[in-house]
C-alpha cells in the first residue's frame, strides 16, 4: 500500500463547483436561472407546438369522421371534443399556476412566479372556452344557454379568479411584490378547483356527472372517448407551448436591463 | 374503431348541418379556433412590441454602457417606449 498514491486517487475534498447534472437537485436549479431557462424553453416550444397541431388534426378526425352519431343527443354531442378538453385544462392550468406561485412564494424564486404569470392568460382563455362551448351545448340539450347552478357558477368563479390574479399583478408596479400578492391570491383560489370538480356530486345540477373518472370504466363509446382524450392531449400541448412562449417574453421584459437579454433582443 | 366512417355523412352539406345542430357545433369549434389563434398572434405582437421598444430606445442613445447603467430606462417595469 502506498499512502501517497491512494490519497491521490480518492480525493477527500468535494469539488468546489458542483458539476451540472450531478444530482436531480443540481439539474433543477440549473434551469431556474432565467437566462438558461429562456434557451431551454426556446428548444422545447417547437416540439410542443407540433404535437398540439398533429394531435388536434387526429382528434378532430376521430371526433368528426370516426365517432358515430350519439343515440340520445344526435350530432350536438360533438361539442364534447372541445368542451371537455377546455374544461379540464381550465382547472389543470389553475393548479399548475398556483403550484408555481406557491414555489415562488416559498423559495422566493423569480422564474417560478414568471411561470405562474405566463399560465394565467391561457387558463383564463380555457375557462372562457369551457363556458362558451358549454353554453352552446346547453341550449340544444337543456333548452338554456346559462343556469346559475353549482358547476356553471363555480367555473365562472374560476374565470374571475384568473382575471383577479392578472389584474392584481398588473396593478402592482414592483414585479416581485406583484408576484407575492398575486401568488397568494392564486393559492387561496385553489379551493375553488375541487368545488368545480365535485359540484356535480355535491349539488343537484343540470350538468351531467363525470363520464370519465379514474376509478371506473368510462361510460361512453370507444371512438368518442379516444377522440376526447386525444383532443385533451392536444389542448394540453397547446397550453404548454403557449405558456413557454409567454414566459420567454416575460423573462425578456423583466431582464431587459441585463446584458444577456439585450444581446437576445439585439440578435432577433 | 371504424377508421373510415366518413360515409356516416351523406355529403358535405350534411356534414355542415350537423343534424340541425350546426350553429352550436361550429359555434363552439369556431370560437375555440379564433381564441387559440388570437392568443398566439397577441403573444407574437407582445414580443414584437418589446423588440420595437428596445430598438427605438437603443437608436437614440450613444453609449450602451451608460445606457445599461441607467435604472430609469431599464428597470424592467414596463414604461412607454
Amino acid at each position: 500500500m502506498n499512502p501517497v498514491h491512494s490519497s491521490h486517487q480518492e480525493p477527500r475534498q468535494p469539488p468546489v463547483r458542483p458539476s451540472p447534472g450531478a444530482g436531480s437537485g443540481a439539474r433543477w436549479s440549473h434551469f431556474a436561472v432565467p437566462q438558461r431557462f429562456y434557451a431551454l424553453a426556446g428548444r422545447l416550444i417547437p416540439w410542443f407546438a407540433a404535437s398540439a397541431v398533429l394531435l388536434t388534426a387526429l382528434g378532430l378526425y376521430i371526433g368528426f369522421v370516426v365517432a358515430p352519431t350519439d343515440a340520445q343527443q344526435g350530432e350536438a354531442y360533438r361539442i364534447i371534443f372541445v368542451h371537455v378538453p377546455a374544461a379540464w385544462m381550465s382547472m389543470w392550468v389553475y393548479l399548475v399556476m398556483a403550484a408555481w406561485a406557491g414555489v415562488g412564494l416559498v423559495f422566493n424564486s423569480r422564474l417560478s412566479s414568471m411561470m405562474a404569470c405566463a399560465l394565467a392568460p391561457t387558463g383564463a382563455l380555457m375557462t372562457f372556452l369551457a363556458l362558451w362551448t358549454g353554453a352552446l351545448w346547453g341550449r340544444p340539450t337543456w333548452g338554456t344557454y346559462w343556469v346559475w347552478d353549482a358547476r356553471l357558477t363555480s367555473e365562472l368563479v374560476l374565470l374571475f379568479l384568473y382575471i383577479g390574479y392578472m389584474s392584481l399583478h398588473a396593478a402592482i408596479e414592483d414585479p416581485r411584490r406583484a408576484d407575492r400578492a398575486a401568488g397568494l391570491l392564486a393559492l387561496v383560489g385553489v379551493v375553488n378547483v375541487p368545488i368545480i370538480y365535485f359540484s356535480v356530486q355535491w349539488w343537484n345540477t343540470l350538468h351531467q356527472g363525470a363520464s370519465v373518472t379514474l376509478n371506473k370504466a368510462p361510460s361512453m363509446a370507444t371512438p368518442m372517448l379516444v377522440g376526447m382524450l386525444v383532443m385533451a392531449l392536444a389542448f394540453w400541448m397547446y397550453a404548454i407551448a403557449v405558456a413557454l412562449m409567454r414566459v420567454r417574453t416575460i423573462v425578456l421584459e423583466r431582464e431587459r436591463h441585463t446584458t444577456w437579454a439585450r444581446q437576445v433582443l439585439e440578435a432577433t | 374503431m371504424n377508421w373510415s366512417n366518413w360515409n356516416q355523412w351523406a355529403d358535405w352539406a350534411d356534414f355542415a348541418s350537423m343534424g340541425g345542430y350546426g350553429f352550436y357545433v361550429w359555434g363552439s369549434l369556431g370560437m375555440c379556433a379564433a381564441v387559440l389563434v388570437a392568443e398566439v398572434l397577441m403573444l407574437k405582437a407582445r414580443r414584437r412590441a418589446l423588440q420595437n421598444e428596445f430598438e427605438t430606445d437603443d437608436g437614440d442613445s450613444v453609449g450602451t454602457e451608460a445606457h445599461n447603467a441607467n435604472p430609469q430606462r431599464w428597470n424592467g417595469q414596463g414604461g412607454a417606449a
